[in-house]
């Protein structure tokens, strides 16, 4: 079986000439909870639209579960797509088994839909309609009719859009929860970095349609790690003397540009170092570039190297 | 297949609107034998109701017409309220074949129109039976005929509510697909029909051409009757089947065509 539950090749989707999802070759390993961030207007939903088969794609190839026929693979996957899609009139147990019928998941004494219930925190809505339901009670409703059917990988589009900081949490606590317990693949969307950073094991950066980066949350720290960045005028030579005399092993040169990653509150020691060595600095200062700043960029479209 | 009706039944059955349009059909069809008998007493009026024919038969003849308007106002909110609420999401996400979607509301829709034509014909002819007697039932044919004239009917519904659940896929709106579909039940046979007659008549010089012999709610009104006419029937049938036929292809083919947002 492939270890990978989604693969894209070259996936484009066109209206009226544009392309908003442009050959975006997405990769998620079976376990990841892949966040999927874009700006509004990106094609973070389309892109889903079309894996999941509301939309169908201009060209390119989309596997599931390396499987090509797509609906064999989305069977075994959940989705959740922007707002919460609920049948108002019903209560919370109506909309579960509503979808239990649909999917013919067998279940004599609702047990299965009173345990999905309980896993999204819904367990005690009783008679109470889906349409006087919270936006953060709504969105777990609709993660629950996501659930049914033991999926193996969830589509989660903006699931914590409109919501406060306790309904944020609390769907960000449920997503670990599936991944960790119920071993479910999930491909979360967001323009909101901060609460993907939280949960997230890889990442795929999306801008104008284009998928501009992909990594893993461990190249993450790397890419976005505090730095010393000095420019001087013999850069080879700075670099020895930094590392052989400071003892700094963490350092490098990149562009012309030394980066030093470590001892980074010694900025006065390498200033007098090289002074003393007279290697003209021309500057020297604290990168302060953080995750949102390195995510910004990257969904402003420019592209840096891991 | 059998899932996607069973899921939908279940929804069907869970909106009060089933339940409200099916009294007010009801309530309609009491009404109209209710009106009938009242012009026969009204103004001096010195026929009896045996003398006018009027009968518990009669009574279901006029009483299965008032569930059309209902099974349209239900169809034009069941269809589009899938895509209002995005719950269409849920379905077509599934890697469900779209045209067994599509196909499964027809189906929930044909049952609707079979449970509201049913239950006003027993109204109706309840109704007529307490205030006017039953009828005559000894005939030969009469129980046949009855089959028959609900067959017909039935068919007809269901020609033009294959209409309207192509309208509620294409508008994917409940306000568009009310108004789009009251329209064709109130505009078609009222403006459009009698245009296309007069320009036929007048202006192409045909005449013996009816413009409403081929819309389906000519049959509407021919059909609830003992004593249709052969020809009536055979070409009544021939246009209903190429309704549903035309329209549930063109439905399918721009539900798949279209994305779902």
């Amino acid at each position: 079986m492939s270890e990978y539950v989604l693969q894209t090749a070259d996936l484009t989707k066109t209206y009226s000439r544009v392309n908003v999802v442009d050959k975006v070759n997405i990769e998620i390993k079976k376990g990841d909870i892949y966040g999927f961030i874009g700006k509004n207007g990106a094609g973070k939903t389309t892109t889903i639209r079309v894996i999941v088969g509301l939309a169908g794609q201009s060209s390119g190839e989309i596997e599931l579960f390396g499987e090509k026929n797509l609906n064999i693979g989305r069977r075994k996957t959940g989705t959740v797509i922007e707002y919460p899609a609920l049948y108002p009139y019903m209560t919370a147990e109506g909309n579960v088994e509503c979808q239990r019928i649909l999917l013919g998941v067998k279940d004599k004494n609702k047990t299965k839909i009173k345990e999905i219930l309980d896993i999204v925190g819904l367990g005690n809505t009783g008679k109470k309609k889906a349409k006087n339901f919270s936006l953060g009670m709504k969105q777990r409703l609709a993660i629950a009719l996501a659930l049914i059917g033991d999926p193996e990988f969830l589509f989660l589009d903006e699931p914590t859009n409109g919501l406060d900081p306790t309904g944020i949490k609390e769907i960000r606590d449920l997503i670990l929860k599936l991944n960790k317990e119920r071993d479910i693949t999930v491909m979360v969307s967001s323009h909101i970095l901060g609460e993907l950073a939280k949960i997230a094991t890889r990442y795929g950066v999306i801008s104008k349609g284009k998928l501009v980066k992909e990594f893993y949350a461990d190249d993450l720290k790397d890419l976005v790690r505090n730095k010393i960045k000095i420019k001087v005028n013999d850069a080879k030579t700075a670099v020895s003397l930094i590392k052989n005399q400071l003892n700094i092993k963490n350092c490098e040169l990149k562009d012309d540009t030394i980066y030093v990653y470590d001892h980074l509150d010694e900025s006065g020691k390498i200033s007098s170092l090289l002074a003393k060595h007279d290697i003209i600095i021309e500057s020297i200062s604290k990168d302060s570039d953080d995750c949102e700043e390195f995510f910004i960029k990257l969904m402003e479209g420019e592209d840096q190297d891991a | 297949m059998l899932n996607l009706i069973a899921c939908d039944f279940y929804k069907l059955f869970k909106r009060k609107s089933f339940y409200i349009c099916c009294l007010i059909a009801m309530a309609m069809s009491c009404l109209g034998v209710i009106v009938l008998n009242a012009v026969l007493n009204m103004g001096g009026i010195e026929i009896s109701a045996e003398e006018m024919g009027y009968s518990g038969i009669y009574a279901l003849t006029a009483g299965l017409g008032e569930s059309t308007l209902l099974v349209t106002i239900l169809v034009s909110m069941f269809i589009p309220s899938e895509f209002a609420f995005g719950t269409i999401k849920n379905i077509a996400s599934k890697g469900i074949n779209r045209s067994f979607i599509y196909l499964s509301k027809f189906i929930v829709c044909i049952s609707v129109c079979f449970m509201y034509t049913l239950l006003c014909g027993i109204t109706s002819f309840t109704l007529g039976s307490v205030m006017w007697g039953t009828g005559d039932f000894s005939g030969q044919n009469v129980i046949l005929d009855i089959f028959r004239m609900f067959g017909l009917f039935l068919l007809a519904q269901v020609a033009l509510q294959s209409i309207f659940v192509m309208v509620g896929f294409i508008t994917r709106q409940t306000g568009g697909a009310v108004a789009t579909n009251l329209a064709i039940t109130i505009a078609v046979p009222t403006v459009i029909i009698k245009f296309i007659d007069f320009a036929c008549s007048s202006w192409f010089k045909i005449q013996d051409f009816s413009a409403s012999e081929y819309w389906v709610s000519d049959y509407l009104n021919n059909f609830p009757s003992l004593s249709v006419n052969q020809d009536v029937i055979n070409k009544g049938l021939i246009v209903c089947v190429c309704y549903i036929a035309a329209a549930t292809a063109i439905g399918i083919y721009t539900f798949y065509k279209r994305d779902i947002k």
